[in-house]
């Protein structure tokens, strides 16, 4: 099928607004990518490049081997879902769906055997001379996929589709986009906000901020082990939790001083490699790690660093706990059967093998 | 738990009272002229006027013929009004005159008919596709552009009257259908620039980029999806620039002579041979007015419906 390629891809609107900075990135063949990001970071803009409504500033986008960097949308054979649907008001299911099979030259019976199979598909085939005023959110839905898969393109382009979807029926669609997707064996980007979605559709997700492409890898690399600050507050939910440090080299081998109260924290044998390896030694920190990697202990504890509890937040299976260590917040995730009382002494300690390491200055991780 | 009382007692009468008396302001003019149209030749002057009468065509006859009165001498005889037609003896009973041929009223009908719907027509493409230019494409200088287009409204058209008449007498357009056309069109085009930009800017601009990824050109896209759309704004504009073109007075009046003579210039001179013949000018003024309420009859449902952009949640 088909493979998206882009080079150097650069998208300036006026003079002064870069939405999308010197973007290179593949798209494999058959890969379900996810373009995550927060709003404003480029990934619409960068979507609608690749679909042709946007003319690139700089740069290729290579399709299956062909440059169409400079081919109109409609000779790129790739299908568009958008966010508001943007279902032809005036015509039917029916028509909306045969629109793009129209263009095409295919014979009348043809068409009507697409058009309805496809509908079958989708569950769409009792709304077929409904017009989209008379439909609700989830079919309109449903429609604006079915208009784009009808045609069977070589790459399907989303633009957070389910985005308006109440929250139920949006993880109903979460399933049945991805299977959509694997049944349809096209290539799909998909963009979205969203980083449960991210994480739960992508094969791979790209991670995007103000115009750059911060990460691109399959998504439990993304979370175990992200690049820069932004990428590990922006995946997770809630983030990975930051605190300030500053790596020291005594006589039991390199620790670490935690900010604000000068705790010392001992390190895995292997993150001291890296430091050492790395040269970083008294340079400022900062430490991430994931809630459920922190361990909590309501009882004092040799070598743990000593919060009070902020807030407990209930979330059914489990529960997260805010707890303040000088002025930072740490949200560890505890069983839900642990409701520690506000104010109480509370002494956490990381599990070391997952910690991430960034560089105060540069936000980047220091680890490979 | 507490409704919203209905408007009551006093606030309400004169609310009513008001509404009539303005219903019946607007609207007495419309009567009049209809009730003198039907008037018998009598009672047309007669003061005070008879609200009630037998009616009468004879005006429409009039408006519709030429006519010569009987010379004193000449009177027909009895026989000879046996023998007329029917509407001849309405007319010889009426103002004693004689039906010399059929009246120019059918020609300057037609000509009203061809200069204002060829001229509404042609305002419409064209005030259409300049308008989702402007909507839809950068354009340099955008806003200054819009103004100029505006700005060509901003003199009185009767100003410029006098220097159209010397262009026109220059390169031969006196009096041509063509000519009307092409003024009538000039005025109404930045009408229809603006208020079809206000309508095409309203339809999001996500349709035709879909219609775009589905396969079709961009004229396409805009044939078959903003078109559809932008119904309401086009039959709101037509409906204004052809009762614009159709009353239009003051150039019809100097430009055309015979060829190409419009209904208004035409029917100010329609003067009988005992005066003028207010009877006629008010069967022809009932005529005149029909296609502009045709018109907007027709375009009603358009006028009324508003725009529905059912497919895309805000």
């Amino acid at each position: 099928m088909a493979e998206v390629e882009l080079q150097n891809l650069v998208k300036q609107f006026g003079k002064d607004v870069v939405a999308v900075k010197n973007l290179n990135m593949t798209v494999k063949n058959k890969e379900f990518l996810v373009l995550l990001g927060p709003s404003g970071c480029g990934k619409t803009t960068t979507l609608r490049s690749i679909s042709g409504l946007e003319i690139p500033t700089k740069g290729k986008i290579i399709l299956d081997g062909k440059d169409v960097t400079r081919l109109r949308a409609s000779q790129r054979d790739i299908a568009f879902v958008f966010q508001l649907y943007a279902l032809y008001p005036h015509m039917t299911t029916y028509k909306n769906m045969a629109f793009p099979l129209k263009t095409q030259k295919m014979p009348k019976n043809k068409i009507d055997e697409e058009v309805r199979k496809t509908a079958k598909m989708l569950q769409i085939d009792h709304i077929l001379d409904r017009k989209p005023k008379h439909l609700a959110g989830g079919d309109m839905q449903r429609v604006a996929l079915g208009r784009a898969l009808v045609r069977r393109p070589k790459v399907f382009l989303l633009d957070e589709p389910i985005g308006t979807l109440d929250a139920a029926f949006r993880e109903e669609m979460r399933t049945e986009l991805k299977k959509l997707h694997v049944d349809a064996g096209a290539t799909s980007i998909y963009v979205t906000h969203d980083q449960v979605e991210a994480m739960s559709m992508g094969d791979r997700i790209a991670v995007m901020n103000q115009g750059v492409l911060q990460q691109i890898d399959v998504p439990h690399e993304i979370y175990a082990n992200p690049v820069n600050l932004f990428v590990a507050n922006f995946i997770g939910s809630p983030g990975m939790n930051f605190v300030n440090c500053t790596a020291a080299k005594g006589d039991e081998g390199t620790f670490l001083v935690m900010e604000p109260d000068g705790a010392k924290l001992e390190i895995s044998n292997k993150l001291k490699q890296t430091i050492v390896d790395g040269g970083e030694v008294d340079r400022q920190l900062v430490l991430g790690v994931r809630p459920e990697d922190v361990k909590v202990s309501f009882e004092k504890k040799e070598g743990y660093l000593e919060t009070s509890v902020f807030v407990v937040e209930t979330m059914g299976s489990f529960n997260i706990v805010d707890l303040k260590y000088g002025e930072t917040i740490v949200k560890a995730r505890v069983p839900a059967s642990v409701r520690p009382e506000l104010e109480k002494r509370a002494y956490i300690n990381f599990d070391m093998d997952r910690v991430r390491l960034f560089d105060k200055e540069t936000e980047n991780t220091i680890m490979n | 738990m507490p409704q919203i009382e209905e408007r009551k007692g006093i606030g309400r009468t004169v609310a009513i009272v008001l509404l009539v008396v303005f219903t019946v302001i607007y609207l007495f003019p419309l009567f009049y002229v209809v009730n003198t149209s039907f008037r018998p030749w009598a009672q047309i002057k007669e003061y005070p006027p008879k609200l009630m009468f037998e009616p009468s065509i004879g005006s429409y006859i009039r408006i519709f013929t030429a006519r010569t009165g009987f010379p004193p001498n000449d009177q027909p005889t009895q026989a000879e009004v046996e023998e007329m037609e029917w509407y001849e003896r309405i007319v010889y009973k009426g103002t004693n005159e004689q039906i010399v041929r059929m009246g120019d009223l059918p020609k300057r009908y037609m000509n009203s008919l061809v200069i204002v719907l060829l001229s509404t027509g042609i305002t419409i493409i064209l005030g259409t596709l300049a308008a989702y230019g402007f909507s839809r494409f950068k354009v340099k200088g955008k806003d200054d552009w819009l103004f100029f287009i505006l700005s060509t409204r901003m003199i009185p058209p009767v100003v410029v009257v006098i220097p159209v008449f010397l262009l026109y007498r220059n390169i031969g357009l006196n009096d041509t259908h063509i000519g009307l056309i092409l003024l009538y069109t000039a005025f109404n085009v930045s009408f229809a620039v603006w208020v079809m930009k206000g309508f095409l800017d309203e339809i999001p601009i996500e349709y035709e980029e879909a219609a775009m990824v589905d396969g079709y050109s961009r004229f396409e896209a805009f044939r078959k999806i903003v078109l559809p759309q932008a119904v309401t704004g086009i039959a709101a504009t037509a409906v204004f620039c052809f009762i614009f073109a159709w009353n239009e007075y003051a150039f019809a009046f100097l430009l055309t002579r015979n060829t190409a003579q419009t209904v208004p210039a035409w029917l100010p001179y329609q003067m009988g041979v005992l005066g003028y013949d207010w009877g006629a000018a008010a069967a022809g003024s009932v005529l005149f007015l029909i296609p502009a309420m045709v018109f907007t009859i027709l375009l009603r449902k358009h006028l009324v419906r508003g725009i529905s952009f059912g497919a895309v949640r805000k």
